[in-house]
């Protein structure tokens, strides 16, 4: 069977007991990565897709359009900048050494780390206040620019017609996107200050990746879609269900029927902490599945799978922390979710977030060994 | 009394413009700003602090309630101070060194300021140095410490081994996304906080 076939059928909950780690869903820190290479892992390992070809991953791509937030770093890392076109100019206001004032890519003023750029900066400003920037702001947004698809779309477009690995769009982000924009204070204020404005952006963004969505279906006979949010934290929700439903299920739903009614039915979002409470709201919405189920945010994938059946793809929910320990903890950790979760199918293993540093590469490699075994 | 109920619904509504207004009223018929803080302010903000916990209210209310209080602390701070009414205790915060993530940090530090607590709030990446020095200094009852990241936890063990071998009082009470009750018990904290509400009730055990 093609890989695209395996997981499509895992996510439709057709194949059981089938092991697919997909390559997009596995994420690692550049440190992590360095403290690897130094600890006998190939050289291969400092090629992202390289690495994903030398640890066995199963391929999955996402297509290059520019259609989300977007990876500035090494590796797909941070930092990170929402999909503008053209990005702010990066301007440095004060450097002592070890941390910088700059305003970045995405226009926020930041206070970064000079020398790990992939550490979450302090967001000291963002470039939306009112609604004269962000008419600027959304100058930046247009799905019609130039660049935002890939040049030689027609050349990606053939090459993909005959592809055996599963093709995703990286799409849709309505609090997340908005947050990134307008800054989390600004825009709880906002939600209440002028939820109007807020309607604005989010039927804007709706826009934005309707017009995407829609030239990417014209071309393309894409596998999945994959939205960012990161909507809630340890406790829970960011916000309430009734927020939610006013200012993103009608976007939800516009943007998944799209999809949907061109046979896409692998709807994915990330977003870290808890969940919980979000998950019915998404499946109203149109999700099908979520990732990456923190476990220090209390996300448990079994008890998941136990209440939605089959009416959630998860992704996820192995303890990255665990990694760090020993060999008897990774295999209880691994052996107590992953049997489990394959047998029911709609299951993708995954770390619960970016593998940390503090895991040794030997770790690691006896994770995906374990992996392997169970799917025999 | 009618104003000081009408300033706690207020408040718990966010609306800084009535908490404003009331508090004003309040003052002009003669209440006193310890009563206006307690019985008007704190009554409302313990109120949003219990709804936070129940998840009856989410982070959007509980910020404009908490900018509704800063409105009504802004009229009131100095009639308190002329007053000296003292707050109920000092707490000193921070993100620990290395760690520059300070959402949960600031809400924590509305809602324990909301309840009457001193907030002395050292910004992010603290060293250990500076937050044990300014709790001895500040005579705070309590060190909270806030940490996103794991890679940058460790140095909360680093704030609770330096508080003891300086005979630091305050109380350390932990709290972040990769913090759990199993890691304050292994650093010897004194205190572990799921999330912001659940902060209040922490300080309120310890202090």
């Amino acid at each position: 069977m093609k890989p695209r076939d395996v997981f499509k059928q895992i996510a439709n909950f057709e194949l059981k007991d089938a092991v697919f780690i997909p390559s997009y869903l596995q994420w690692f820190w550049g440190d992590t990565i360095l403290r690897w290479s130094r600890e006998g892992a190939p050289l291969s390992v400092l090629s992202r897709e390289h690495l994903d070809e030398s640890f066995g991953f199963d391929r999955v791509v996402i297509m290059p359009v520019l259609s989300n937030y977007q990876s500035l770093g090494y590796y797909g890392n941070p930092p990170y900048a929402p999909p503008f076109i053209p990005l702010f100019e990066r301007q440095i206001l004060e450097d002592d050494g070890r941390t910088r004032l700059a305003i970045d890519a995405g226009g926020r003023k930041i206070k970064e780390w000079v020398d790990e750029p992939e550490r979450m900066p302090q967001w000291l400003d963002y470039p939306v206040r009112d609604r004269a920037s962000w008419n600027d702001v959304k100058k930046r947004l247009d799905p019609h620019a130039p660049t935002r698809f890939p040049a030689w779309w027609e050349d990606q477009v053939r090459c993909w017609k005959d592809r055996d690995y599963p093709l995703g769009l990286f799409a849709g982000s309505f609090f997340g996107l908005a947050r990134e924009m307008v800054g989390f204070e600004n825009l709880n204020y906002l939600l209440y200050d002028d939820p109007k404005f807020i309607h604005e952006i989010n039927e804007y963004l709706e826009y934005f990746w309707i017009e995407i969505i829609t030239r990417v279906l014209r071309d393309v006979e894409l596998d999945f879609v994959f939205y960012w949010e990161d909507i809630a934290y340890k406790k829970g929700s960011l916000f309430s269900p009734k927020m939610f439903r006013e200012f993103l299920m009608p976007h939800y739903i516009k943007v998944n029927d799209l999809l949907r009614s061109h046979g896409i039915d692998i709807i994915l979002v990330d977003s870290d902490g808890n969940t919980e409470e979000l998950t019915p709201l998404w499946i109203e919405g149109g999700f099908t599945g979520q990732y990456p189920l923190e476990v220090t945010a209390g996300m448990d994938a079994v008890a998941l799978r136990k209440k939605y059946g089959k009416n959630h793809i998860l992704i996820g929910n192995i303890d990255k922390r665990v990694l760090a320990k020993d060999k008897a903890a990774i295999k209880d950790e691994v052996m107590n979710k992953v049997p489990y979760l394959i047998s029911q199918g709609g299951y993708f293993p995954a770390l619960d977030h970016f593998c940390p540093p503090d895991v040794p590469y030997e770790n690691y490699l006896y994770y995906l060994q374990l992996l392997k075994e169970i799917g025999g | 009394m009618a104003v000081l109920k009408e300033l706690g619904d207020a408040l718990i509504n966010g609306d800084a413009e009535q908490v404003r207004s009331l508090v004003e009223a309040a003052i002009a018929a003669g209440v006193s700003p310890h009563q206006i803080l307690n019985e008007g302010m704190i009554s409302g903000m313990e109120v949003v602090g219990e709804r936070f916990k129940k998840s009856d209210i989410y982070i959007p209310e509980v910020m404009i309630s908490a900018r509704a209080m800063l409105e009504g602390m802004n009229i009131l701070e100095p009639l308190l101070v002329e007053a000296d009414v003292k707050p109920k205790g000092i707490i000193v915060i921070g993100t620990v060194e290395g760690d520059l993530h300070d959402i949960g940090k600031n809400l924590v530090s509305m809602m324990l300021k909301g309840v009457g607590w001193k907030i002395i709030d050292l910004g992010v990446d603290v060293n250990a140095d500076t937050i044990v020095e300014t709790a001895i200094s500040q005579q705070a009852d309590a060190i909270g410490l806030s940490a996103l990241l794991t890679t940058t936890m460790g140095h909360m063990r680093k704030v609770v081994e330096l508080a003891r071998s300086k005979k630091c009082n305050s109380k350390v009470i932990i709290g972040g996304a990769p913090v759990t009750q199993d890691f304050a018990d292994e650093i010897g904290a004194d205190g572990y906080a799921l999330d912001p509400a659940s902060a209040i009730d922490v300080v309120n055990e310890f202090l």
